[in-house]
């Protein structure tokens, strides 16, 4: 399936020159977690229901032109619905029946915010006084109403907790339910979350938050306007397993065995063979074991690195391998020399590194952990370095143009997914 | 199975031939101040609320015995599904089911414990190792996850899929929809004249999904075949649907065609059928759309609304009808409504009658709607053959 165009909603930035231009630096201007800023391209100011505790971060939303039924929306509503316009073109809403386009979202928390006030409402104990709209609210999928309302939508629409929307819309779109499907991820970022998460165990340096919406269709489908170049990228291959084990917690040190993990990403890699992956880490479990999992399988002969000379490209003195402590930069954005003078990105891979192929750690480094979002906008930054040609600065830097990019993610349920975004077939592999 | 009407399918069974309902009191929490004494609480005392971490939470606990009943009836057993790796694979629904840590922790009795979870404690229940789907769409996750769990299977990308839902009866939900003034002062009657709102439920359902020959090969018990399904959104309102039906007959029929049968040859639909005003008018003008003589009940006047898992408790009762020949009557419609819609309500008593095709419908907050399509077995030596359609064949016809 194509991806056809792409909507982000992230710390790094809402367009795809802004989170490139991100991702070409060696040390993007992070300090701290970072709020996503929501698109103010309208007119007047919103005040999500929901929004009222907590998070400290996203205050204002201009909502003007949502019909206005959906103007009591969440927050992270919002946040989808931001991503979603930006991932659709009218003239595909405008020239296709409503119904052969849908909406294929997933989660790890949903509309945490407002199941927390909803919740704090009913230990009041004054069920007259809850609010029906902050509890309509607190479905999961209350965000797809208000993007199949407002784009005018209504093709194949659910929701998923932390699992496998890309394999979904890969199954609904082979059965002919729809021509494009809107598949993504929202996350909203929460501090009682964030809190838990690192008391529970998680690994990740920095908990963030980010809507994004991969517009998918299947490789056939025609849409006006669209060009070639327009689609020339697509998700080969979505692949799946359980872990058993919640990948947001405590993970057991004995995780890649108990699992069958490394030997899984290991036959998925020799397979596909992609010339970059963007997985976890490298100071986390999970990140650990894929680059188990990577090592072996650059080693196994049939693998393209023994038969070309690129091999993967290495995390390139990543800033993240400096110390295990988030980088508290104050101002500013400190660009490689070298990325400008090769227009962008390092031209040579840095061998000495004995690190295994990765362009994680960067990637955590710009975005900080979306939790739900983490496969969806893994493989919108694969995306973007397909169409650019180049593995940036902040990802390893690489100036020799990836075809295939792998991407792994564990997910809230257990659920490990592995998928390869790639060039179309005969655009270049 | 498990709901307030039983706590398998054989009392299920039993108390949908007598229309009897399990709809009644509940302990689980104060319920004085809401506007309904009326809950569809599963009999087993289920553990409500976790007290500390090492604590199974109601869904847990509810889904531990439905995977014991689910292994036991498909002639399974965990190790064999853990044998089949990544060619087992898991479907799931549940909307409340996710908020135990988080009302744990607001509550204070677990501070902190707000980024648990414990949907992934679920699949190795049943020793499912392969991909794992948890479906959120609030009351149309339940047919979307079965639903789902046929894709895969008809893709070739499994073997074997237990689909199904869990979701427990809460203060959460309750003073939610009592918030929103649809809470029935009496037990549901969907489709009445009367009818004034929804009962809440809970409990759940598991099915066990393989291509129909793998099935006859290994000598399962097969109830049904699941044909089709249809997926869509309203995108008319944020919690009510779309009066005039369109988007619930669109699920219908997209689920029809995905069956390859006609709209005629649809013999019974369990309805969504919550016994709210809006819903029942809207789903009984796309029923009528579809197929206007069609035979139609609301199984939720017996087991309440089980939300997330409402999809595959009326599936169970769905595919329980199509083998046993029985369809279960919506418990406390005494006057139809609907005078100009020529569906046949079925009510008091469950009604003898041979089905060969029948839809389970669903939808949801958010707009979301998802219908079912399921058809009878019929045993290979009983039908002449036919050519198997995408890994499920198509069952013969029967007498209706």
């Amino acid at each position: 399936m194509r991806i056809v165009k792409t909507g982000w909603i992230t710390p790094a930035g809402n367009d795809e020159e802004t989170i490139w231009n991100a991702l070409r630096m060696t040390r993007p201007n992070l300090a701290g977690p970072q709020a996503c800023q929501e698109p103010d391209d309208r007119q007047g100011t919103w005040e999500p229901e929901g929004s009222g505790s907590g998070s400290g971060r996203g205050r204002k939303n201009a909502l003007e032109g949502l019909p206005k039924k959906g103007r009591r929306a969440s927050r992270f509503s919002h946040l989808g619905l931001c991503a979603a316009r930006s991932a659709i073109r009218p003239e595909w809403i405008g020239d296709r029946k409503a119904e052969r386009i849908g909406a294929v979202f997933t989660t790890a928390y949903g509309p945490l915010e407002t199941n927390m006030e909803f919740a704090r409402q009913m230990i009041g104990d004054e069920p007259d006084l809850c609010s029906p709209s902050l509890f309509a609210n607190t479905v999961h999928n209350a965000c797809l109403g208000t993007i199949s309302m407002d784009l005018g939508i209504k093709g194949p629409s659910t929701m998923l907790l932390g699992s496998n929307h890309l394999l979904l819309t890969r199954l609904l779109l082979a059965e002919g339910k729809a021509d494009l499907i809107l598949a993504g991820a929202i996350e909203e970022y929460n501090e009682e979350l964030e809190r838990s998460l690192h008391i529970q165990g998680m690994e990740a340096r920095r908990v963030d938050e980010a809507a994004v919406v991969l517009a998918l269709a299947a490789d056939d489908a025609a849409l006006p306007g669209l060009t070639a170049e327009d689609a020339d990228i697509r998700i080969g291959e979505t692949f799946s397993f359980g872990l058993g084990i919640g990948a947001y917690g405590l993970l057991p040190s004995g995780l890649a065995e108990e699992t069958g993990l490394v030997g899984r990403i290991e036959r998925f890699l020799r397979k596909y063979r992609p010339d970059a992956v963007l997985g976890h880490a490298s100071w986390t479990t999970l990140g650990q074991a894929e680059r188990r999992a990577i090592e072996t399988s650059r080693a196994c002969e049939d693998h393209p690195a023994k038969e070309t000379s690129s091999p993967m490209p290495i995390a390139a003195g990543s800033y993240a391998a400096e110390d295990r402590v988030p980088q508290q930069v104050s101002a500013g954005m400190r660009t490689d020399p070298s990325a400008e003078q090769s227009g962008g990105a390092r031209t040579s891979v840095d061998s000495a590194l004995s690190e295994p192929a990765n362009m994680s750690d960067g990637f955590y480094e710009v975005f900080g952990h979306c939790l739900g979002s983490d496969l969806t906008l893994k493989a919108a930054a694969a995306k973007l370095c397909l169409e650019r040609g180049q593995i940036p600065a902040a990802l390893g830097g690489s100036a020799k143009a990836p075809e295939r990019i792998a991407v792994l993610s564990a997910e809230a349920t257990g659920n490990y997914s592995i998928a390869i975004v790639e060039k179309r077939p005969g655009k270049g592999r | 199975m498990i709901t307030a009407a039983g706590m398998d399918k054989e009392t299920f069974m039993k108390h949908a031939a007598e229309g009897r309902s399990g709809l009644r009191g509940t302990l689980l929490f104060p319920t004085d101040k809401l506007r309904t004494d009326y809950f569809g609480e599963t009999p087993k005392r289920y553990a409500y609320e976790i007290q500390a971490e090492s604590d199974e939470s109601r869904t847990e606990q509810i889904f531990g015995d439905l995977a014991e009943e689910l292994l036991r009836d498909a002639g399974l057993d965990a190790a064999r599904l853990a044998d089949l790796d990544e060619r087992a694979i898991f479907s799931f629904a549940t909307s409340v089911g996710t908020n135990d840590y988080m009302t744990a922790h607001v509550k204070q009795v677990l501070p902190d414990s707000v980024s648990r979870g414990n949907l992934h404690k679920l699949p190795p229940k049943l020793g499912i190792r392969g991909a794992t789907f948890v479906n959120t769409s609030a009351c149309s996750a339940g047919t979307t996850a079965i639903g789902t769990a046929f894709s895969m299977i008809r893709a070739g990308l499994a073997d074997l899929a237990a689909a199904g839902g869990v979701d427990p009866l809460t203060e959460f939900s309750t003073y939610g929809f009592h918030s929103l003034q649809n809470l029935s002062a009496l037990p549901c009657r969907p489709f009445d004249r009367r009818r004034d709102g929804i009962t809440l439920g809970e409990g759940g359902a598991l099915f066990m999904l393989e291509e129909r020959e793998a099935a006859l090969s290994r000598g399962a018990r097969i109830y049904a075949e699941v044909l089709g399904y249809g997926l869509g959104n309203d995108a008319y309102h944020p919690t009510s649907p779309d009066p005039t039906g369109q988007g619930a007959y669109r699920v219908m029929r997209q689920a029809v065609r995905q069956g390859g049968i006609e709209s005629a040859e649809v013999d019974y639909v369990n309805a969504h059928g919550t016994g709210t005003v809006i819903n029942d008018d809207m789903e009984a003008k796309a029923i009528a759309l579809l197929r206007p003589d069609c035979r139609v009940s609301s199984t939720k006047s017996l087991t309440g609304h089980c939300l997330a898992a409402a999809g595959a408790v009326e599936a169970a009762a769905t595919a329980l009808a199509l083998k046993h020949g029985s369809v279960p009557p919506t418990a406390g419609l005494d006057e139809p409504d609907f005078e100009d819609a020529p569906l046949r309500f079925v009510r008091g008593r469950a009604e003898p009658v041979r089905l060969r095709y029948a839809l389970s419908n669903s939808f949801a907050f958010g707009g979301n709607a998802a219908s079912l399509l399921l058809g009878a077995h019929v045993d290979r030596d009983e039908a002449s053959p036919e050519q198997p359609r995408s890994g499920f064949a198509r069952p013969e016809s029967a007498p209706r």
